[in-house]
């Protein structure tokens, strides 16, 4: 009997040890009728429903890919740009580090680099892969291919020389179709060979990582156009940036992924936004550590001392149980 | 235990853990009487929603709904189902923790309940990635910053259409179901967490050896 | 049909900042856990009734009762 003196249901027989502590689990007080199935049932339809409801009422968002060619029509400067600072091996790609290649842009978390110890698994040679190589299959093209020798056997310095002194052209001319002669080298007619096979829509199909007929991994294509300025300012129309809170962005006005809500929050704070600092230089890698300490910590809670009372602290559960309390 | 084969012994170790009357009960305790428990359901049902609109997505193919209004209303109820599975997901979490229902050895259950709500997040990641249109290329251009800079990204490559369907599709999907089976199976092993300050008899437990855990 | 494609919407100032749409999903998630808590919920059958229902109608071993 309880306290109540109500009669308590009787426990379910078990040939459970009498140690067990599975036992122990089993509810022996008052119970109440209840239909797990037809819960189930309802909340299955109930759910269904709102969400024929919301589809419905709001759709979702589709916002076309951007592809080379797209690129090249919209900002042939930056696109033009783009490719001279790969010849120059001073892109983001160019410079990026593991898995990509060894040029030693790698994050640390201060004496380890767990990016560089995972290692070059998916090697990317920017200027091969990005511009040598696409344009190499233009066998007809004899001054392309031309310009192609001269660059790929020119002395490193020279090529930096070239690439210096046709980007700082550029800079100064307002635009590439404006620049006068100078000492560029070939890099004048590789980029705006690069520029005539990207607007043909050529590029989109001449760098895949694989096959090229099967072009599922877009690698290649992604760091370049990544490189550019344009696919960074379309999303930062759209509020994706990170110093705007765009991990839980989406496009329009859909709702995104805002259960990444503290992954965002840090990304915010000053030490990871103050420029020159170790912390901004290595933010993806110190916040995703801190994350995951911090998803560990959540799936602890259990025995995290102090955390795990909280819920007394704050009895929120007095007004959850309240019938309950109110009876016994 | 009078079995002596192995499968024998699985029966009873089954039935000694979950009798059927705890399999599928219908009664439950009293004290399971707030709104508040309806969001585990509630979470369940609309992953049932996703996974269902994620089958027809799968049979249309990867280009489908970009070229079929049919098959963009059935990924705006699988955007939408998955937006109710988060938001149910997340105030069961609220009500678990402020319940503690962690105590009484369900502390599995609680874990369980945390890494399939990490796991849906890495799924929900790789179901972005694969939309195949401006918000993969975004969202792959910014995640492999994340992922190469805790060497995750040597495994994983986001920029990788072809890898990040299968794991949409095929490896994460299976992930978050064996742990959330495992969550639900150790809710029918545990039972319901009594009230604080009851034990598992109805009865107020005595102060001094009250522990939240 | 409401079209939430274009130009999103944000509220926020300065470094805080969201979109109306994730903002509303909060607000409307807190709102669904307060309700949740104080709504009050329908008083079903208690199943002690119905237990002793059916213990009047079978023998119960003596040694399972607390």
């Amino acid at each position: 009997m309880t306290t109540t003196g109500i009669p308590q249901t009787p426990t379910p027989t078990s040939n459970a040890s009498p140690g067990s502590r599975l036992k122990e689990g089993y509810w022996s007080g008052p119970t109440r009728h209840y239909d797990l199935l037809k819960e189930g049932a309802i909340a299955l339809t109930v759910v269904s429903l709102l969400t024929v409801v919301l589809a419905a009422l709001f759709s979702s968002p589709d916002v076309a890919a951007v592809s080379l060619q797209q690129w090249a029509q919209a900002r042939p400067d930056d696109f033009i740009a783009t490719t001279v600072h790969e010849l120059a091996g001073d892109s983001t790609s160019a410079g990026y580090g593991a898995p990509y290649n060894e040029a030693g842009g790698d994050q640390s978390l201060g004496p380890i680099s767990p990016q560089r110890l995972a290692g070059v698994t998916h090697p990317v040679d920017p200027v091969n892969d990005f511009v040598v190589s696409p344009l190499s299959m233009q066998k007809d093209n004899g001054p392309l291919q031309g310009a192609l020798k001269q660059w790929t056997t020119a002395d490193p310095s020279q090529q930096a020389t070239w690439t210096k002194n046709y980007l700082d052209a550029i800079d100064k001319a307002g635009s590439y179709d404006k620049v006068e002669t100078g000492d560029f080298g070939p890099a004048p007619q590789i980029a705006k060979a690069e520029l005539t096979l990207a607007l043909s829509g050529g590029l989109d199909s001449a760098m895949p990582a694989q096959s090229p007929f099967y072009p599922v991994n877009t690698t290649r294509a992604m760091l370049f156009l990544a490189d550019g300025s344009y696919l960074d300012d379309l999303a930062g129309e759209q509020h994706l940036h990170g110093n705007t809170w765009g991990m839980m962005n989406t496009v329009g006005d859909f709702p995104g992924q805002t259960w990444l809500w503290l992954v965002s929050l840090i990304y915010q704070l000053p030490a990871f936004t103050t420029p020159d600092t170790f912390l901004a230089a290595n933010a993806d890698a110190v916040i995703l550590t801190l994350v995951g300490v911090l998803s560990l910590g959540f799936a602890m809670v259990p025995f995290l001392p102090g955390i795990r009372s909280i819920p007394r602290w704050i009895p929120l559960y007095r007004i959850i149980w309240r019938d309950w309390y109110s009876r016994h | 235990m009078t079995a002596t084969s192995w499968t024998g012994k699985l029966r009873e170790r089954t039935l000694e853990a979950v009798p059927a009357d705890q399999l599928l009960p219908d009664t439950q305790p009293a004290y399971v009487a707030s709104w508040i428990y309806v969001f585990g359901v509630a979470s369940l049902s609309a992953l049932v929603v996703v996974v269902a609109t994620g089958v027809v997505l799968t049979v249309g193919g990867l280009s489908w709904w970009h070229q079929s209004t049919l098959g963009h209303f059935v990924n705006s109820l699988h955007l939408w189902s998955v937006q109710l599975f988060f938001t149910f997901m997340v105030i069961h979490i609220w009500g678990k923790f402020w319940m503690a229902a962690w105590r009484g050895h369900r502390a599995l259950t609680w874990i369980t309940g945390v890494v399939s709500f990490l796991v849906s997040m890495a799924t929900a990641l790789t179901g972005y990635l694969i939309q195949t249109n401006f918000e993969s290329q975004w969202i792959s251009a910014e995640a492999k910053d994340g992922l190469n800079s805790v060497g995750a990204g040597a495994v994983m490559n986001v920029m990788d259409i072809g890898q990040m369907v299968l794991w949409h599709v095929a490896l994460l999907p299976l992930g978050v179901g064996v742990i959330v089976v495992a969550h639900i199976v150790l809710i029918r092993l545990r039972g319901v967490a009594p009230p604080i300050g009851f034990g598992v008899d109805g009865n107020a437990l005595d102060q001094a050896k009250a522990d939240p855990r | 049909m409401i079209d939430l494609n274009g130009i999103g919407h944000y509220v926020g100032n300065g470094w805080l900042q969201i979109s109306v749409a994730n903002l509303a999903i909060t607000v409307v998630m807190f709102l669904i856990f307060a309700m949740a808590l104080v709504a009050p919920f329908p008083r079903g059958r208690d199943a002690t009734d119905l237990s002793q229902r059916h213990d009047a109608q079978r023998p119960i071993d003596s040694g399972t009762q607390s």
